[in-house]
């Protein structure tokens, strides 16, 4: 089965999606798929065999993802265990993952003392902290930490507020050489100018905790993350530079130097963090050296397909590790395309065709993951990886070596370096203000990935064969394929009126029937650790993801009922990164003028109503029932609408309190309510008896933090909404609540993120 | 899997388009230097050089034959390969052209009926003693029809140490052997040899066929 290494890794991978859902309908298609290229002569009957019972084997060794929704027992517990994993080790953070002593479970352990303890893997640690559940994600899009952790096996954390509660003795052999690192990254850390010495320490020695998380943010956007990933491409300056220095300075026979070289590479990946793409660089080297010795050769790709094996086998949890995936894929789509860059005879053409293929081939994991594309990066990325591959990364390994050799060199280096480095982080920058247009594309479903990476296995064959009819219709495919996320939200005739979870703060987004408009009802932001600002926590966590992955990238309207952080406090961020047409608030709204200044420099309308108004969003009609006058205090002040949603009359509140209630009750103009989204998170102070008798609401939406320190919602309003029959919807027991409606139906459905 | 000609390991490079290569034992080196014969052809005798060839302009008007078709250029490298297979007694390496041996047959000879039949041309009692298979008797058997002895070839020299003119000039080695009460006469036949020269070996045994009586005669060669 030589030359046939990368079906083993189909094999595998196969495996994994068997372990998954629909395992019936999966294995019956790879068995199709093995019967057929044995009758069309491509495979032998033992071949196909041996690719299934491969299969079945991953099916049952890649780990159940289970998860653990039970909370601790207790609150603060001591434990002991063995440090596994060292995540990573900030100024005023450090994670790493234990193994307890008594039940083998893995703890992630984050310590957010002021001071940082000296770590080191193998190390047997006592420890004591708050054990907690990781958190959950409870709005569609946002990323799901308790699910990622369990992935990982891990299914509680233990949080440490001081650094004495501490205590770690020994490590293993390993870990006493990843030690070494620590030593070095301190002193180059001292000696270096901090510029240097923090990309010197990502670059060579695969600890990015230097690097400023905006430019890490930066480089994923204009997708460069790989970058500053160590990989092939590092570990073979690091091999070309070592071979020179054996063969020409150690006089060692070639022979030798790669059995030398073999021992640096096993030890490489734990010196240089252990990421995926460095174990997969060293083990493919490795692997290929370690044949020099013998005589039984493989080809390129099967070395791959097997550390690939290797890799799952010793960490299987490594299947949903986004670095994992993205390596190999890339890396296998070089290796299918040598013939293709064979033929590109300019360097340039070949850096960019390099450069594209590994972002079309990752591409539709990166809108998976971050529900857009930047179709600009398709020219920036190119030449800014060039930048790297050609200066940065060889240069800085320069350093290192000076700085290992002759200190003195290494400091004019570092002077060299960024004085070139600097300038052209900061071009790409300005690059980013100015042209970073991302294509908001939405959640990226199943058939549209298998779809995809059909058309780009056909545009890579049609390449090959030069057939160009075929090659223009894979590539119109892809468009196609891409731009229907695009036009999608048009042609749904499905309305969407989502409830965010954010805590002890609201926000109400109405997606109306073929985008004829989205508008957002409350802004709410939590205020950040001084009480009184508010913080991006939410908007970046919960609302850009949402509207992000419904492929929202303009909003018709922001509706803000009433000046508080919790209704309004989102509202700069957003307006950062999405284009606003209109914002409309109550006339006795007083934050006015922070609108005023905040809109100047743009072109969004800023729009004032009052009772007995009606205004319109698209086809979307809200009438205005409150304030009809100054109440003197801001939540009464909020700002009530009418509108309808599937013939059903919703009632927004804010903040009112009960004698605004009382107020709309005694109003000559009569209605019904069908859905009430209860002021006020719930508060006693409202939604009252009169009111509830008025109205007869059907439902009732309340968005209300878990465990807030007001308790709302109040027993007393719960017990008044169960006494009409109404049934409630709460953020803090649902997470996000979706309705759902069709254009032209009287009824719709809601949903909730949590059953 | 080593090639059977050049005996080195068998390695496609890994392409996207040899993500699942054919199973063929012969390595793309080797694969490259066999020259498949490409539409269009000589609609006669089925050479794709020459479109309108001497060979033809002397067998066409004798009406013996349907059309010639056959599957590689008779180049420097498929000479070697026949000459191992022919006259060094390689029998495997026929397994080097079996896919294309099959799918040229079912696409030139696609609307010849199901029951036509494979007239592989004989050797002598004498030769096939010696080299102790037929060539043709084994290309027939790749095909998916009837293989019918219809054919018997007397003693005479060894074709390939004559030349072109002495090929030319030789008289009819082939006698027919089939008989009255089998055969049907409006049944189409394919002649199956290795290589299509001259065209004399051919027309001869066709000669044959048609003076029995047999109304449609094609032959389908390897080489060309």
């Amino acid at each position: 089965m030589r030359g046939k290494g990368h079906l083993f890794v189909i094999a595998t991978m196969i495996g994994f999606l068997i372990a998954g859902p629909h395992s019936l309908i999966i294995t019956g298609v790879w068995i199709f798929l093995l019967a057929l290229a044995y009758w069309k002569r491509r495979l032998r009957l033992i071949e196909c065999f041996i690719l299934f019972v491969t299969s079945v084997f991953f099916a049952w060794y890649f780990p159940k993802v289970e998860m653990i929704d039970k909370p601790p027992n207790q609150d603060f517990v001591q434990i002991t265990g063995t440090i596994q994993q060292i995540n990573q080790i900030r100024e005023h953070y450090s994670s790493f993952v234990v193994i307890e002593e008594q039940t083998d479970h893995l703890i992630q352990i984050n310590n957010f003392s002021a001071n940082q303890p000296s770590l080191v893997s193998g190390a047997t640690c006592h420890l004591t902290g708050e054990v907690v559940l990781p958190s959950q994600a409870t709005n569609p899009g946002q990323f799901d930490y308790r699910a990622y952790l369990a992935r990982q096996n891990i299914h509680y954390q233990l949080n440490i507020n001081d650094v004495n509660q501490i205590h770690c003795q020994g490590g293993h052999f390993i870990g006493k050489g990843v030690e070494l690192r620590h030593i070095l990254m301190d002193r180059i850390n001292q000696s270096l100018s901090p510029a240097t010495a923090s990309w010197l320490n990502a670059i060579t020695l695969g600890n990015r905790d230097g690097i400023d998380q905006d430019y890490i943010e930066l480089f994923q956007r204009w997708h460069l993350s790989h970058v500053l990933a160590i990989s092939g491409l590092h570990l073979s300056i690091v091999i070309m530079i070592l071979t020179l220095l054996l063969i020409h300075i150690g006089y060692l026979t070639k022979e030798r130097s790669s059995q030398v070289l073999f021992v640096f590479l096993s030890v490489f990946p734990f010196f240089t963090g252990g990421s995926p793409s460095v174990w997969r660089a060293s083990l493919v080297s490795a692997l290929s050296f370690f044949t020099l010795f013998n005589q039984y050769k493989l080809a390129k790709h099967d070395y791959l397909s097997l550390s690939f094996i290797c890799l799952l086998i010793v960490s299987p949890q490594w299947i949903y590790h986004l670095g994992f995936q993205f390596s190999y894929l890339v890396t296998f789509s070089l290796i299918l395309s040598r013939k293709l860059l064979k033929r590109l005879t300019h360097p340039l053409l070949k850096g960019y065709f390099i450069g594209a293929l590994s972002m079309l081939v990752v591409l539709p994991l990166q809108i998976q993951r971050f529900y857009y594309l930047n179709p600009l990066s398709l020219i920036v990325n190119p030449l800014f990886s060039g930048y790297f591959t050609l200066f940065v990364i060889p240069f800085l390994f320069f350093i290192l070596f000076a700085f290992l050799l002759f200190p003195s060199l290494a400091q004019l280096l570092d002077v060299i370096f960024f004085t070139i480095h600097e300038p052209i982080l900061k071009l790409l920058l300005t690059i980013d203000d100015h042209l970073f247009h991302p294509l908001i594309l939405g959640e990226f479903p199943r058939y549209s990935l298998v779809l995809y990476y059909l058309a780009l296995f056909m545009l890579m064959y049609a390449l090959e064969q030069k057939n160009k009819p075929t090659c223009w219709l894979a590539l119109i495919s892809i468009l196609i394929i891409v731009g229907f996320q695009q036009i999608k939200p048009y042609i749904s005739p499905f309305g969407k009126i989502t409830m965010l979870d954010l805590g002890q703060a609201n926000a109400l987004v109405m997606e109306l029937p073929y985008r004829q408009g989205v508008i957002i009802y409350d802004l709410g932001a939590r205020p950040d650790f001084d009480f009184v600002t508010a913080s991006n926590q939410v908007y970046q966590e919960v609302i850009k993801p949402y509207l992000y992955q419904s492929g929202i990238k303009h909003i018709d309207a922001i509706i803000l009922s009433h000046d508080d952080l919790d209704h309004t406090g989102s509202l700069d961020y957003l307006l950062e990164d999405f284009s606003v047409e209109t914002i409309i608030t109550s006339y006795f709204f007083q934050g006015s003028e922070q609108i005023l200044t905040l809109i100047k420099p743009t072109n969004i309308k800023y729009n004032k109503v009052k009772a007995g108004q009606a205004f319109n969003i698209g086809p979307q009609s809200f009438f205005v029932l409150s304030p009809s006058q100054d109440w003197g205090n801001e939540n009464d002040n909020s700002l009530v609408l009418l509108t309808q949603f599937a013939n059903m009359n919703w009632l927004l509140t804010g903040d009112i309190s009960e004698q605004v209630e009382l107020k709309m009750v005694q109003a000559p103009f009569k209605y019904h309510i069908d859905v009430l989204s209860v002021a006020h998170h719930g508060s006693a102070s409202s939604t009252s008896a009169p009111f509830l008798e008025q109205f007869q609401p059907d439902v009732a939406l309340i968005s209300v933090g878990r465990n807030n320190r007001y308790n709302h919602p109040s027993d007393d309003v719960i017990s008044r909404l169960r006494s009409h029959q109404i049934s409630i919807y709460r953020t803090d027991k649902h997470g996000a609540v979706q309705f759902l409606y069709h254009q032209n139906k009287p009824h719709g459905t809601f949903f909730t993120f949590y059953p | 899997m080593y090639c059977l000609f050049c005996h080195q390991l068998i390695e496609h490079g890994l392409s996207w388009q040899t993500i699942l290569p054919k199973l063929d034992p012969i390595c793309p080196n080797c694969a490259q230097l066999l020259a498949p014969i490409h539409l269009p052809t000589c609609d006669y005798c089925g050479r794709d050089d020459h479109i309108s060839c001497l060979d033809c302009k002397r067998w066409r008007p004798s009406q013996l034959l349907c059309y010639n078709r056959s599957v590689f250029r008779y180049n420097t490298f498929l000479k070697e390969v026949i000459a191992r297979w022919k006259f060094r007694g390689d029998y495997q390496l026929y397994a080097l052209f079996v896919h294309s041996f099959q799918a040229r047959f079912n696409q030139y000879f696609s609307e010849l009926p199901k029951h036509t039949w494979l007239v592989p041309i004989p050797l002598s009692e004498k030769r096939l003693a010696h080299r102790s298979f037929n060539q043709a008797e084994a290309l027939a058997s790749l095909l998916p029809r009837t293989t019918v002895p219809l054919l018997k070839r007397l003693e005479g020299e060894k074709q390939s140490k004559k030349t072109r003119k002495h090929r030319l000039a030789m008289r009819n080695p082939f006698l027919y052997q089939g008989s009255q009460e089998d055969v049907d006469f409006a049944q189409p036949i394919v002649l199956i040899d290795d290589i299509y020269t001259t065209g004399t070996t051919i027309h001869h045994a066709a000669q044959r066929l048609r003076a029995a009586g047999h109304q449609k005669v094609y032959s389908f060669t390897l080489a060309r």
